[in-house]
């Protein structure tokens, strides 16, 4: 019986301390997924699946990396998993783009600039898998190249490389098409 | 963070990627929801639960499995052994077939009585051929034949491979597979033996006891010697022994090389032939028993 509330006790401090961890990176996660798999469900799926691993490996975490790096590394593991099944290769999924009404002038404005974010989005997702993972780890997931190369298998020049290549079609893709601002 | 950026106008940096994917996704609704986090904690809570239950099953499949484990040992050692008795009496069926048959031949027959009686008998394995029979697969190996007789016949001492029957090793125990003690040649248990007497046929000289005492002494010493069963020559006879039973009696001539024993049980008669595995130590013996 005191076994049994010891073990209560510290399940219920796991589960405190992963509900801390999806509140700071769950956002990171879920977007990571979805710029992955494409799909807003499978991307709540995977994020569920990861945090799940991450409650079932948290003991084996030894901080040779940040936590929020470990995570990522599964998520993209696991989106990668998913990827591979024959299953969910076949079928490709849908995003809807809801596009709001627009009635003033600022909201002209706010449509533009969310038009922007979509196209720029849509440029990132448009890269091949190999170049849309540097970007993600270096530029939405704030990583180091060293820490690019180490999470996605790769040597740094390789990493160091890919960014390169990547940046160099995300400007084919979006020069022109993107407003001044930046 | 800034790669190349004299050569590219367009400034991947300056683009701020992170702030415009989110906005975007926001956008989308792809954001983390309290629903999401409370469905992904209910999915952690049933992961839980699954382990438990995962880890109970392991506990009850944990005691079949050794228990199987154990059963598995159990019968593979039941067969074992099974194989080992078959084996052995399928080997003494066929062993005794060929005495048998040899036997035959060579017994003189006077009438149609039971080849039981007429076989060299040995009675101190009774308690180890018992036990033997006992087991279903000997029986139905050796069903119609006398196990005491057979196993003395070859030798086999089967006291010392069951381990059990103390006091009747004395007499087979230093018989090797293919000897044959004294009490088989004479055919006579001491219990049954009312007289002996030991002939010298170079010396002429005779012995004879009756008493139970001496009887015994001299089936115990003659215990200590061992016989191989021959099956053709003659004895150059050195010493007779003749045993007086209460309807048999046994002449047995013994010569340096051969030993031919002759039993007649009533109106059966029966002769074999034998030869002492140390001659010379058996001379010594009946050379001592003499001169008492």
């Amino acid at each position: 019986m005191q076994k049994d509330k010891q073990n209560d006790a510290s399940w219920q401090s796991s589960v405190n301390e992963i509900e801390t961890l999806i509140r700071e990176y769950g956002n990171d996660v879920l977007r990571t997924a979805y710029m992955y798999v494409k799909d807003a469900h499978v991307a709540e799926d995977i994020f569920q699946e990861v945090f799940i691993k991450v409650y079932k490996n948290l003991s084996t975490f030894v901080g040779n990396s940040s936590i929020k790096t470990w995570i990522i590394r599964i998520t993209i593991n696991t989106c990668k998993d998913y990827l591979k099944s024959a299953y969910n290769r076949r079928v490709v999924p849908m995003t809807d783009y809801r596009e709001d009404a627009i009635s003033t002038e600022s909201d002209y404005d706010e449509v533009e600039k969310r038009d922007t974010n979509h196209l720029i989005k849509e440029a990132v997702l448009s890269l091949p898998a190999k170049y849309r993972d540097v970007v993600m780890c270096v530029y939405f997931n704030d990583m180091s190249i060293a820490e690019t190369a180490k999470v996605l298998n790769i040597a740094e020049g390789t990493a160091k490389s890919r960014l390169a290549r990547a940046r160099q079609k995300l400007k084919d893709v979006l020069e022109g098409r993107v407003s001044d601002e930046f | 963070m800034s790669f190349d950026k004299k050569s590219n106008k367009f400034d991947l940096d300056k683009l701020n990627l992170k702030d415009r994917l989110n906005a975007s996704l926001e956008n989308e609704g792809i954001s983390v929801s309290d629903d999401l986090i409370n469905r992904t904690l209910d999915a952690i809570k049933n992961q839980k639960v699954d382990d438990l239950d995962h880890l109970k099953d392991n506990d009850k499949n944990f005691k079949p499995a050794f228990i199987l484990r154990k059963t598995r040992i159990l019968v593979s050692a039941a067969a074992a052994v099974i194989i080992l008795l078959v084996g052995m009496s399928a080997i003494n069926l066929l062993s005794s077939d060929k005495k048998q048959s040899d036997e035959y031949a060579k017994y003189n027959y006077s009438g149609s009585s039971e080849k039981a009686d007429l076989a060299p008998q040995i009675t101190m394995e009774s308690d180890v051929s018992e036990s033997i029979l006992a087991d279903d697969e000997m029986k139905i190996a050796s069903d119609e034949y006398d196990l005491k007789g057979k196993n003395a016949e070859n030798g086999e001492d089967l006291s010392k491979q069951k381990g059990v029957g103390e006091d009747n090793i004395n007499l087979t125990s230093a018989l090797t597979v293919n000897e044959i003690g004294f009490a088989e040649i004479a055919s006579i248990e001491a219990g049954d033996v009312k007289s002996v007497s030991i002939t010298s046929v170079i010396s002429g000289k005779t012995v004879m006891f009756s008493d139970k005492d001496r009887i015994n002494q001299f089936y115990a010493k003659m215990a200590s010697h061992s016989f191989i069963r021959e099956t053709d020559g003659k004895a150059e006879g050195q010493y007779i022994v003749e045993i007086t039973g209460q309807d048999k009696v046994s002449k047995i001539v013994i010569g340096k090389d051969i030993i031919e024993a002759d039993l007649t049980d009533n109106e059966i008669a029966s002769h074999s032939i034998y030869s002492a595995v140390d001659y010379n130590r058996l001379a010594e013996e009946l050379d001592y028993l003499l001169q008492q």
